[in-house]
């Protein structure tokens, strides 16, 4: 059995969001290699307990890698230096015993942070709502194979569904742009037959909303891909930017000029 | 609202559009390089060239001028804008940061490399085309009489300051372009796991084309000063 872990941490305190945060210097004692960098946290935030202090905030729930609840900057990587994970399955055997690791809050105009190292973001939701979605009139469920989808663009429209909204893109990009998220959540619906009617105006009401959120500009760095725990493809972006070019020069969309509300 | 302006006023459209001025650009300076490898050729050969492109055929290219200006102004002013508002977007950042992706070098400097070429720009043109600093002389061949631009060109570069000024504005030129073509290709929506290598081996080809060409002019009329 391999021995315990000490490391020293920087963690990010901010009692709210108008509060300025500053680094708490924290010492974690006794970790085991086995255990996950948010089990690492509630051991700490145990420790703080026991001497009476608050402990620190920070988000999470599945704790398996498929909810994207979890976001916390480590060492200056979204989820930690491992590629392909979330933070809640990354393990501490990652680190070198004695390593000082720094905890930060996801860091973008658009999601501020609550507390410590919890952010607010919601702005995701909205994009969602401003299109990210299929209408389906009330009824009987369909038969599961009424609509025909050709295996490839059931593959890709996968691999874009598997976005778990986290934010580690707009996290790691240096203009805090929401391209990848956005166009996950496109490329996914516009893939599949249930998506094509909806299509041109999904494209041009998400772009919108997502600008009018105050999320930056993408300069093509691909910060997005290479942080993303389910390691989605800067294609989607591509595809995106066809979508909306083509919709919104070419399209039909009568109510592309109300890209406004959802 | 006007769906071209809504078009233009999104973060896609204008990168798109930004992306659609510099390609234009870009394919212009093919031309350009085209051209001015008659040089190799001889004074009259660059300068009756040069005199068939005005003169003759005046009323085409003189628009075509104004067209790569309104490009280039709409380009610089697109991307100082989105520079400017990512600066805004990126401020009071993380304590700690470090990167996953592979270091795209060339992609944060595009503001800087832009500016470089702004300048070289302001030099170039008014020099060259309007004879601004320095009025172009005439010669006279066989009656015509017309610019002699290639002698404001080797009078230029035989002197080394204003050769190296140039090879080093290629240089960024060519940083530019590094990023640049992939970047517009990937804003128009043009990425595609089957064309990608290729695209990607065509357009470092051609910027290294473009670029090493017009330093190895200025080079060569260089190594002609006093002969
Ligand atoms: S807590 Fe669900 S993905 Fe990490």
């Amino acid at each position: 059995m391999s021995g315990k872990l000490n490391f020293k941490l920087r963690l990010w305190r901010q009692k709210d969001k108008v509060s300025e945060g500053k680094f708490q210097e924290v010492e974690a004692k006794n970790i085991s290699p086995d255990m996950s960098f948010l089990e690492m946290l509630d051991e700490v935030n145990n420790d703080l307990m026991r001497k009476g202090e608050e402990p620190v905030a920070f988000e999470s729930d599945c704790r398996e890698g498929i909810c994207g609840t979890c976001s916390l900057v480590v060492n200056g990587l979204p989820h930690g230096p491992e590629k392909g994970t979330t933070v809640c399955q990354l393990f501490m055997r990652k680190f070198r015993d004695g390593q000082t690791i720094s905890v930060e809050p996801w860091r973008a105009a658009a999601f501020p942070v609550i507390k410590d190292l919890v952010t607010d973001r919601d702005a995701f939701d909205q994009i969602i709502a401003a299109g990210g979605f299929v209408s389906v009139n009330t009824g009987g469920a369909q038969d599961a194979n009424a609509l025909p989808v050709r295996k490839c663009d059931a593959d890709t429209a996968m691999d874009a569904a598997a976005c778990i909204g986290c934010g580690a893109c707009v996290a790691a990009c240096p203009n805090a742009s929401a391209m990848l998220f956005t166009a996950a959540k496109i490329s996914h619906l516009g893939h599949l037959p249930q998506g094509q009617p909806e299509r041109e105006r999904r494209a041009l009401r998400m772009v919108a909303k997502m600008d009018e959120l105050g999320f930056g500009n993408c300069s093509n760095h691909y910060e997005c891909e290479a942080a993303c725990p389910k390691e989605i493809s800067v294609e989607h972006i591509a595809r995106m930017n066809r979508d909306y070019g083509l919709s919104a020069l070419l399209g039909t969309e009568r109510e592309r000029g109300n890209t406004g509300a959802g | 609202m006007n769906p071209v302006f809504s078009w233009l006023r999104s973060s896609v459209g204008r990168k798109q559009l930004m992306g659609l001025c510099g390609i234009y650009l870009y394919f212009f300076l093919f031309i350009h390089l085209t051209g001015n490898l008659r040089m190799l050729a001889g004074g009259e050969s660059f300068n009756s060239y040069g005199h068939l492109l005005l003169e003759t055929m005046g009323e085409i290219i003189v628009p075509i001028e104004f067209s790569l200006l309104a490009a280039f102004i709409l380009h610089m002013y697109l991307g100082y804008k989105l520079s400017l508002e990512n600066l805004r977007a990126k401020q009071s950042r993380y304590a700690v940061k470090d990167s996953k992706a592979r270091k795209g070098f060339y992609s944060r400097f595009m503001a800087i490399s832009g500016t470089w070429l702004l300048v070289f720009v302001l030099v170039h043109v008014p020099h060259f085309r309007l004879g601004v600093y320095t009025p172009i002389g005439t010669v006279n061949y066989g009656g015509v009489e017309m610019r002699d631009l290639y002698g404001a060109a080797m009078h230029f570069f035989a002197k080394g300051w204003f050769t190296l000024f140039y090879v080093v504005s290629f240089a960024f030129l060519y940083t530019h372009l590094a990023h640049g073509v992939h970047s517009s290709l990937q804003s128009l929506g043009i990425n595609h796991p089957r064309y990608n290598v290729a695209l990607r081996r065509i357009s470092s080809a051609y910027a290294i084309v473009i670029c090493g060409g017009f330093a190895a002019l200025a080079i060569w009329a260089w190594f002609q000063r006093g002969a």
